[in-house]
């Protein structure tokens, strides 16, 4: 009993309405409004650290609430550099509810927790996979996606895959080699997503075999190519389904880097303006050098193969150019203008661009020669 | 009754890149490339002399230019003007003044800022033979308006006397716009001596209008393959017979290529210009070229009617009969110096016959050489990254 003696109590509310401590409406406010815990998201000391660094945040945050009953006030980043507006959890005070709402926190304390799991078991996991795990509190993928960037950029880490929670592959590969890499690889004559690479990933493989590596806009045209044996047995195909993702770009800059200088670079988009657009993101951007590919040659298909092309029903297979192609079209020639582009491409793409504008006329890359792709292309590769 | 051309000049890799579009002036023979460049070849060239060293060049545009044409009068006080418009694929409009004695370019800043702010596509000029009306300049942008100025070529100020002050001073006044009832690219416009002006579309559909109020009176559609979707029907070119009597129209039919006559007093439909067929799979529908038709032209007296197309060749018809008076075959390698030719371009695509992308008639006297004077002639721009010139034969 002496002990409890020592211990300062709190304020009953019986205090406060006795007004013993409080006698003002102000001093009541103060009494009434807890000590707030701040946490805060920075770079940590060490990047190799940073499974420890988010279990510290996260045992300070449940020791703040389970243990000291302080409400917290979330930060993420560095004074000044703030990634994300300061959350509060729970939520106190007079008045009415402002600022950031607590599923945020909620979101962002779940991720944590996962980010530190993957950490730990050495694990990666796509985003779809950790979104569907709580449908209900995420909502929707992209909110997964913009608290793992601002979790990244809070810990002011060089990649957001560092936090082992990656994009879904979009792209698929098929190879006539096995492809190594570190102690994985590609298994040959297979379809298969592309793999998860980081900065030092190469591949090694019997190139020897390899003629070229083709890269295609439509996944249609992919298993086309891939079922003709005659094309595949020394091509290796990949697909980024539509605009790539950056994992394919990525991945064709490693190839680019692993292939002997023999082996042919080529890709093969839709004949419309946003085929171009597609076949620029391969071999040029302007934001990651470690995700392109300038050896890539753009190949086709172009709009007077479907002009001249005397198989199929001629000029049949060819579609108007809508107002929003043209003004697309318009706009990246500009763009393409500006651009440094080795080789052939810039000309070619150029010269693409402009006689889609001046036909008017766009076309798909399946519907050529007679939609058979693989026979349109070993003729082009005679 | 056939007619027979030949070929007096020709200038292979006349530009780096496809060639676009022509038009012909008294002065010059003028051609536009995706290579971004503008192109004057002199007309009167003496015998033995090369078009290559006998032309004025002008950097326009790095996205490269499709559509020009020239304006060259003689104006008032015995001004000359010589002008040249041209659009890049940009959608920038730009208008030259080119001085005939020192061949000094003169990049005209015509257009306001909002004007600027439109995405052109073809341009034409109209010069005016009546002191009382205006030349014009028409031009329709991608979102299937036309929209017309008039060409001024003398300052508008008054004297305290109450003269005219004769000075030389090129403006646009903005006459008005004609609006296309949905967007629809617009292709390609012309203006007749009668007052009207049409618009092709690229969905088949022609519109033509009166110069003077910019109210439209009739609307074409075309008589090509109709039914599915991805049957083209797009309108390349339109142009008025010299008079204004007549509308030419040239319009895909799948990837055939037609052409058709109208009558201007009364919007009615003459007649197609077709290649007789002896297929039993053909008759579905009657062609001018066995690909898209890029360009016509009439002669001066409004006799003949010049068209080109994808197929490589030229057809001469005679407009009364509609009848076809002669053909020419264009092929990569008629042009006279060989390491001109190009038979393919860099990316191995054939052109041993190229497509004619323009064509247009050349008045008598234009073009210097033996028979100019006394005989019509034809000009052509080919995929090769040609130009080629024609005479008729006769009469020498």
């Amino acid at each position: 009993m002496g002990v409890q003696a020592n211990v300062k109590l709190r304020e009953s509310l019986h205090d406060l309405i006795q007004g013993k401590q409080a006698s003002t409406r102000r001093q009541l406010t103060e009494a009434l409004t807890p000590c707030v815990r701040e946490i805060r998201l920075t770079k940590p000391d060490n990047s190799e650290e940073l499974s420890s660094e988010i279990s510290t945040l996260l045992s300070l945050m449940k020791n703040a609430i389970e243990q000291h009953r302080e409400p917290l006030n979330v930060v993420l980043g560095l004074c000044g550099k703030q990634v994300k507006q300061p959350m509060r959890f729970p939520f106190y005070g007079f008045e009415r509810v402002t600022g950031v709402s607590a599923d945020k926190t909620a979101i962002l304390i779940s991720l944590m927790k996962r980010v530190q799991r993957q950490l730990d078991l050495k694990e990666t996991c796509t985003i779809r996979d950790v979104f569907y795990l709580n449908v209900e509190l995420y909502k929707n993928q992209r909110t997964v996606t913009e608290w793992l960037n601002a979790i990244s950029k809070a810990f002011e880490l060089p990649h957001r895959d560092m936090l082992r929670v990656v994009a879904a592959q979009k792209g698929l590969c098929f190879t006539p080699i096995d492809l190594h890499h570190g102690n994985s690889m590609i298994m040959k004559r297979q379809k298969s997503l592309i793999p998860f690479m980081d900065a030092n990933t190469s591949f090694t493989g019997i190139w020897s075999e390899i003629d070229r590596v083709v890269v295609l806009e439509k996944d249609a045209v992919f298993n086309t190519l891939v079922d003709n044996i005659l094309v595949s047995a020394n091509a290796l195909i990949v697909t980024g389904k539509g605009y790539p993702d950056w994992r394919t770009r990525h991945f064709l800059d490693k190839l680019m880097l692993s292939c002997p200088p023999s082996v042919a670079f080529e890709v093969y988009t839709d004949s419309d303006p946003y085929g171009i657009d597609i076949a620029l993101k391969y071999i040029q951007n302007c934001e990651k050098s470690v995700e392109k590919c300038p050896r890539l040659c753009y190949k086709g298909v172009l709009i007077q193969e479907l002009l001249h092309d005397r198989l199929s029903t001629r000029g049949l297979q060819l579609l108007n150019l809508k107002i929003r192609d043209v003004n697309f079209a318009m706009k990246l020639l500009q763009r393409t203008a500006e651009l440094e582009l080795s080789g052939k491409n810039k000309r070619m793409l150029t010269q693409e661009l402009q006689r889609q504008l001046f036909y008017s006329k766009k076309a798909e890359m399946n519907s050529v020669s007679n939609s058979d792709f693989a026979s349109y292309f070993s003729k082009k590769n005679k | 009754m056939s007619k027979l051309f030949i070929s007096t000049t020709n200038c292979g890799k006349a530009h780096e890149a496809d060639i676009f579009g022509m038009s012909i002036s008294n002065p010059f023979t003028i051609t536009v490339s995706g290579d971004g460049a503008l192109k004057l070849w002199k007309n009167r060239l003496l015998d033995g002399q090369q078009p290559k060293e006998h032309v004025l060049s002008k950097f326009v545009h790095k996205t490269g230019v499709h559509h020009v044409d020239a304006f060259h009068s003689m104006e008032r006080g015995g001004i000359e003007v010589f002008l040249v418009a041209c659009v890049s694929f940009s959608g920038q409009l730009f208008v030259y003044s080119i001085d005939l004695e020192s061949g000094a370019f003169q990049e005209l800043d015509l257009l306001t800022k909002s004007e600027k702010q439109k995405s052109y596509w073809c341009v034409r000029f109209f010069k005016s033979d009546d002191l009382n009306v205006s030349h014009k300049l028409v031009a329709t942008d991608v979102k299937g308006n036309t929209i017309v100025w008039n060409l001024k070529t003398f300052k508008e100020k008054e004297e305290a006397d109450g003269q005219h002050a004769e000075e030389k001073d090129i403006h646009l006044v903005l006459k008005g716009e004609i609006p296309s009832p949905e967007p629809n690219f617009a292709t390609c416009v012309d203006v007749s001596s009668k007052g009207l002006i049409v618009t092709g579309f690229q969905d088949g559909s022609v519109s033509v209008s009166q110069l003077e109020t910019l109210r439209p009176i009739y609307v074409f559609e075309g008589f090509g393959i109709k039914g599915t979707e991805e049957s083209s029907n797009t309108v390349r070119d339109v142009k008025f017979s010299p008079l204004g009597e007549l509308l030419a129209v040239a319009n895909d039919s799948g990837s055939y290529g037609c052409v058709t006559l109208y009558e201007t007093e009364y919007g009615e439909r003459i007649g197609n210009l077709t290649v007789p067929t002896h297929s039993s799979q053909a008759n579905i529908a009657n062609f001018t070229h066995d690909g898209w038709v890029f360009g016509i032209s009439f002669n001066s007296t409004g006799e003949f009617l010049a068209t080109c197309g994808y197929d490589g060749k030229i057809r001469v018809w005679d407009v009364k009969q509609k009848e076809r008076v002669s053909t020419l075959n264009i092929s990569a390698g008629d042009i006279e110096i060989e390491e001109d030719i190009v038979p393919k371009d860099e990316f191995g695509d054939s052109l041993k016959i190229p497509p004619v992308m323009g064509v247009t008639f050349i008045n008598k006297g234009v073009r210097g050489g033996v028979g100019s004077d006394t005989n019509e002639g034809i000009s052509c721009i080919c995929l090769d990254r040609s130009v080629r010139w024609f005479r008729e034969a006769g009469g020498v």
